[in-house]
């Protein structure tokens, strides 16, 4: 038990010194654009909303752990009736969020960034395991991130909206434009 | 006993930390740097914090597991690991600690903000079923305008093609103009009962081609409204030989302009110009 033990107590160690973000910083989601992207046979559309808000942090748990959310009906696409019409098909006013939590190793450096993303939308979740972004500037205190996320409706149980008879594609891609400000470090 | 075998040989790591003295007893914090290890898979972190009950002795954690599958439920609370056999830890879901007396509040989800701390208000997160009810129904109603829209498009434009012979014709053609166009007037009542019965949105401003749909509804609304009682009267003054006179003799403009901009209207929804 004691040679068991030691064993387990130099790996932990090196698990220990090797954890990403020893030291504990959090972060706030100072600008974004969160657009979906629509596609019709007829029509090409997105719907654009910069109204999410998001904190994270990295360090004081295992890796950094993100969380955004934005508010479904905040999604403006330029045409009343069809954001009201989304809203609908995506059931927002029961469900008015979507809630993004995302988890990834290390703190935002600038390149590519994987992320396990789980998604809160139209009263389904979803866990997207890993989701390529890419962080695009790095200032020492602040990050932009961008990226796009490959939803399907049917992922969310969402019924595909049709006009004239003809639905349009079940992939809607969401694409993401973040700004994070570092907002404390210790 | 041992669902996560692997995994929890690496927690096992802060037990045996424990027993060799490095946390005091009655020590907690966050379960930093952890990772679970299950054979064959990318590792999975494990957030939760750990609380020294007793040094040596068994580690009181809060944690959230990953799921076996995908249809298994996520196992999560406070649960105590402890030294089983040889090789692994025995997992056993446990009652919370006292109050007080243990990080409860930080534990399994310590490092992801509420809600609320992303700066949302209570109600900004709870759902309006009474809201989404009048959105269904709402869009029930516009997709049933919207197919009867299509529909009235027929009879109209037919009603347009038969109007030219109709006034010079005989009385069957102005009777089978008369019925095409009455059946128009019929469809596009019911069309337009569906568009201005449909609950609207408070808060809500009409804008993109929505609006542009809207606005040609203020011309082709009364020019379709006109159209029938001018074809009235232009049809009984074609029944006695006559020419079309008097305000009878802008029925044809009234219902080209009534179908020209309902056209129009459609068409501003199907395409994006």
């Amino acid at each position: 038990m004691r040679v068991f033990a030691t064993t387990l107590l130099l790996i932990s160690t090196a698990l220990f010194a090797s954890a990403p973000g020893a030291a504990a910083t959090t972060w706030t989601l100072k600008q974004s654009k969160i657009a979906y992207h629509v596609d019709h046979l007829l029509h090409k559309s997105e719907g654009v909303s910069v109204a999410a808000k998001g904190k994270g942090s990295c360090g004081v748990g295992p890796g950094c752990a993100f969380r955004i959310a934005v508010p479904v009906k905040t999604f403006e696409s330029g045409d009343s009736n069809r954001d009201l019409h989304m809203q609908e098909i995506t059931r927002a006013a029961s469900f008015p969020l979507i809630d993004v939590k995302a988890r990834f190793a290390s703190a935002p450096e600038e390149g590519p960034l994987t992320v396990s993303l789980e998604i809160a939308f139209a009263g389904r979740s979803r866990t997207y395991g890993a989701v390529a972004l890419a962080v695009v500037s790095r200032t020492p205190d602040a990050v932009t991130v961008t990226g796009e996320i490959p939803l399907k409706l049917s992922d969310f149980e969402v019924e595909r909206p049709s006009l004239l008879g003809v639905a349009v594609k079940d992939e809607v891609a969401l694409t993401i434009e973040a700004v994070w400000e570092e907002t404390s470090s210790n | 006993m041992i669902t996560y075998r692997s995994a929890c040989l690496v927690t096992a790591f802060a037990i045996a930390w424990i027993a060799q003295g490095g946390v005091a007893e009655g020590t907690t914090g966050p379960l930093a740097g952890l990772r679970l290890l299950r054979g064959g898979e990318r590792p999975s972190t494990v957030a939760g914090y750990f609380s020294a009950s007793g040094s040596p002795g068994p580690l009181l954690v809060a944690l959230r597991l990953p799921r076996v599958s995908a249809a298994s439920p996520r196992p999560r609370g406070w649960m105590e690991l402890s030294p089983a056999g040889d090789h692994g830890i025995a997992i056993a879901q446990v009652a919370p600690p006292e109050p007080g007396k243990e990080p409860e509040a930080q534990a399994p989800d310590a490092t992801e903000p509420s809600l609320e701390e992303l700066g949302f208000e209570e109600v900004e997160a709870r759902g309006d079923e009474k809201q989404q009810q009048r959105l269904n129904k709402r869009s029930r109603m516009l997709k049933t305008h919207q197919i009867l829209g299509l529909v009235t498009l027929a009879p109209m434009l037919g009603a347009l093609a038969l109007g030219e012979k109709a006034g010079e014709g005989s009385r069957a053609d102005r009777n089978l103009h008369t019925i095409v166009g009455t059946t128009a007037a019929a469809l596009y009542g019911a069309t337009a009962y569906f568009a201005y019965r449909a609950p609207s949105v408070a808060g809500v401003k009409e804008k993109g081609l929505t609006r542009t749909h809207k606005i040609l509804s203020y011309v082709h609304l009364p020019a379709m409204i006109a159209a029938p009682v001018l074809g009235y009267l232009a049809k009984q003054q074609a029944d006695k030989g006559e020419r079309a006179h008097g305000i009878a003799k802008y029925h044809s403009a009234a219902a080209t302009t009534a179908a020209v901009t309902f056209t129009g209207a459609m068409l501003v929804i199907v395409f994006d110009f």
